[in-house]
């Protein structure tokens, strides 16, 4: 028997990797793939352009903008001074974020009272929005540190001291990337398998299999061990690549990590072969 | 050898499927409205314009795709792995396309996807913003002009 399934195994490897088109398909693009998410996929965001609308001639309000224009994750892209340019600019997607400082601004802060200050996001993505306004408030809160200091006010009365465990930088990076080891293994694990009967359905050969003395359990062992093995070795890949190239720290035991690649690899192969026996093409 | 052309043929090919893809982009619009309350502010008949001229440009891609890859493995792993990840991940769909690094942005560009996406964010919930739509618009015509053009190539070279 075992010798039986390890022919048709055989069989099934060459099916997959004689055409060298297969070969590259199957290997080459979840690497290229994890290099590019891997990049691609960070909800850091950088250089995001955004303008200003200052009403205001003080020297807090000028203070304020500075730190904006100043920000890594900011890029002043223009100025100003009507309403409705706001809107046409905000509209087309050529600012994300609009600094709007009210005349009063400078004036309010020196009377020792709170002075508005107007951000306007572009919400057409709202993960970005949010992100956006986290990075504005970090940045009016050092603003509001600073000022406190320079006018000799009470000090904040609760500073929070924030940590982060297991990734100290919040890093998003280190959050996506585990997450395309499991989707790329998962695309790759059932394409294999899925297609593997429905080329045999194909190309006519599924009933030269059924009559050779092959028992169906020995057809099917035969058909799912080579999806999982590809797809182990392709997940092995992709392992060494998060760790080595991206520098994911792997910080639990990689027998348990392989122990759950396992189980996740044999219900990959069996809905991929589900599919594959429910689809007739 | 049918006495069908070559435009004949590939017409015939691309019409059920043009269809199929208008009817599931209905469905989705229909229920992201009635179903999840998203609201649509832009106009309906821009969205299906846009919608049409996305179709073209995917049915052009897998039109190519299938013509250069031999057999269905080929083509099943290439159409897979060019359209449904990068279509989450590079589109500016969940991640800020202008937070990454140069070449992955040149990389999004070449993505029909992309700028399908920015015409839904903005038709849906901006409206009908032409600053927007009218370039990606633009884009997605040229993509489709593209692909259903090499692909037509490929096939006729081929019967030849």
């Amino acid at each position: 028997m075992l010798k039986r399934i390890r022919a048709l195994m055989i069989k099934e490897f060459l099916a997959l990797l004689k055409d060298k088109r297969s070969r590259v398909v199957v290997f080459v693009p979840p690497i290229l793939q994890l290099l590019v998410f891997g990049y691609a996929a960070t909800f850091d965001l950088s250089r995001i352009p955004f303008a200003v609308y200052n009403e205001d001639t003080g020297a807090a309000a000028r203070d304020l903008v500075a730190r904006f224009s100043a920000s890594p994750n900011f890029r002043q892209v223009a100025v100003f001074t009507h309403e409705e340019e706001l809107a046409r600019q905000v509209d087309a997607k050529r600012v994300l974020l609009v600094l709007h400082i009210g005349h009063e601004f400078s004036r309010e802060l020196l009377r020792g009272r709170p002075g508005p200050v107007q951000i306007i996001v572009d919400g057409r993505n709202s993960n970005t929005a949010a992100i956006l306004l986290n990075y504005v408030n970090t940045i009016v809160a050092a603003f509001n540190v600073d000022w406190q200091q320079r006018t000799g006010g009470a000090a904040a009365l609760a500073s929070l001291e924030f940590r982060a465990w297991f990734n100290p930088n919040l890093l998003s990076r280190w959050f996506i990337v585990p997450g395309i080891v499991g989707l790329l293994t998962l695309v790759v694990t059932t394409l294999v398998t899925a297609l593997s009967v429905a080329r045999e359905r194909e190309q006519g050969t599924f009933d030269q299999l059924l009559v050779t003395p092959f028992r169906p359990g020995e057809i099917l062992l035969g058909k799912a061990l080579p999806g999982f093995i590809i797809g182990l070795f392709e997940a092995t890949l992709i392992i060494l690549l998060a760790t080595l190239w991206f520098q994911i720290p792997l910080r639990g035991s990689l027998v348990t990590l392989y122990v759950g690649l396992l189980c996740f690899l044999i219900s990959t192969v069996g809905m991929g072969l589900m599919i594959s026996s429910l689809a007739v093409t | 050898m049918t006495p069908a052309t070559m435009r004949e043929v590939l017409v015939g090919k691309l019409v059920p499927y043009f269809i199929l893809g208008m009817g599931g982009m209905s469905l989705s619009v229909g229920m992201g409205v009635w179903l999840f309350g998203v609201p649509l502010r832009g106009s309906l008949w821009v969205l299906f314009a846009a919608a049409a001229l996305f179709l073209l440009a995917a049915l052009g891609m897998g039109l190519l795709i299938s013509t250069v890859s031999k057999n269905q493995f080929v083509a099943g792993q290439l159409a897979i792995i060019t359209t449904f990840l990068p279509a989450f991940i590079l589109s500016g769909y969940i991640f800020d396309t202008g937070s990454m690094p140069r070449i992955v942005q040149w990389l999004t560009h070449v993505l029909a996807a992309s700028y399908f996406v920015a015409i839904l964010q903005t038709v849906f919930l901006a409206g009908t913003v032409w600053s927007v739509i009218l370039p990606n618009a633009l884009a997605l015509l040229l993509m489709a002009a593209f692909f259903l053009g090499v692909s037509r190539r490929k096939l006729r070279k081929r019967l030849e």
